[in-house]
């Protein structure tokens, strides 16, 4: 029997409960995390930020295209995470989803707003499409997010080419489905059909590798 | 997970249900309609399917930060503190769950490390 009196509290976020043991701490999920941050939980926050900058970072980098402007829309969307994590429902996705959802519209909504589509097009026809996301020195080195990131390159590159292109332009090049259509010179409907085969792919993949 | 694994998106090219694949790549493309989009239970199931395959484009790229990055982040923070707590005390008092004190809240510009 312990000591509730000399045993350190593991968890001085949840409620003590008579007749419960003290376990091992485990690290908390994203979800415990982000459910803290809605309460007000800052060490929880911080914790979540250590938790998905790289997802968030990334994303923003890879749509952006831009150092300091990633940076900046970074901490936006970290702002934006604290103001709206009272209302994150777990019904509804998962943390991921959720906070990948907040920092792609972000992401997009800042290209869009800084006009930079001349550039960016430019920089379009420099970079060929990519049969998988672009993986460079700042990748952090952790094997289960490493193993993730290897299984999304595959379902990538098992996604026909028309597929990919335009999963590709309008995920991590933030166009819509009507500007994809323009650039590839094929009909909307194509597009939708060609998104959603692809995604609906690459989500078959990802389970059947899980 | 078996729910996921049993789940398949309806066929919209006929059914009159919004794209939810669409929806779920593209934040312009879904302000255009999002309130229906949610207002329906299929096509608002389906994008949340979407949205967590989306969510591993998102992992695939992901990047490590610049060291400076989070102490930015909760400076950021600490100037328009209107957290979550805040606005708990305004409309139901205390909060149960009170930050730590000043010195060690992550509110606080932490040492430019990670």
């Amino acid at each position: 029997m312990r000591n509730s009196e000399t045993m350190p509290d593991v968890n001085p976020i949840r409620p003590k409960r008579s007749g419960l043991q003290a376990v091992p701490a485990t690290p908390p999920s994203t979800r415990d995390l982000l459910e803290r941050a809605g309460r007000g939980d800052e060490q929880a926050f911080s914790a979540l930020y250590d938790d998905v900058a790289p997802m968030v970072f990334g994303v923003i980098k890879r749509v952006i295209r831009d150092q300091a402007l990633s940076e900046e829309v970074t901490q936006e969307v970290f702002v934006e995470v604290w103001k709206l994590a009272p209302r994150y429902d777990a019904a509804k996705g998962s943390p991921h989803a959720w906070v990948s959802t907040i920092a792609h519209r972000r992401a997009v909504d800042r290209v869009r707003s800084e006009q930079s589509r001349k550039n960016r097009e430019q920089a379009d026809v420099d970079t060929k499409v990519h049969t998988g996301p672009d993986v460079g020195d700042e990748v952090v080195a952790d094997m289960v997010e490493q193993l993730d990131r290897v299984r999304v390159r595959e379902a990538l590159a098992a996604l026909s080419e028309a597929q990919r292109e335009a999963i590709e332009l309008a995920y991590y090049g933030g166009r819509t489905y009507r500007e994809v259509a323009v650039l590839l010179g094929i009909a909307e409907g194509t597009v939708k059909t060609r998104i959603r085969d692809g995604l609906i792919k690459v989500r078959d993949h990802m389970e059947v590798t899980r | 997970m078996a729910a996921a694994r049993r789940w398949r998106p309806r066929d919209t090219s006929s059914s009159g249900h919004h794209d939810a694949a669409i929806h779920a790549l593209h934040a312009a493309d879904a302000a255009m309609d999002r309130q229906e989009v949610e207002g329906c239970g299929i096509c608002d199931s389906d994008l949340e399917a979407f949205r967590e395959t989306a969510s591993h484009l998102a992992q695939a790229v992901a990047a490590a930060p610049p060291a400076h990055l989070k102490a930015a982040v909760f400076t950021k923070l600490a100037q328009n503190r209107r957290g979550p707590h805040r606005l708990w005390r305004i409309f139901f008092g205390p909060h149960p769950i009170q930050p730590a004190g000043d010195s060690e809240s992550p509110m606080s510009p932490p040492d430019a490390e990670q």
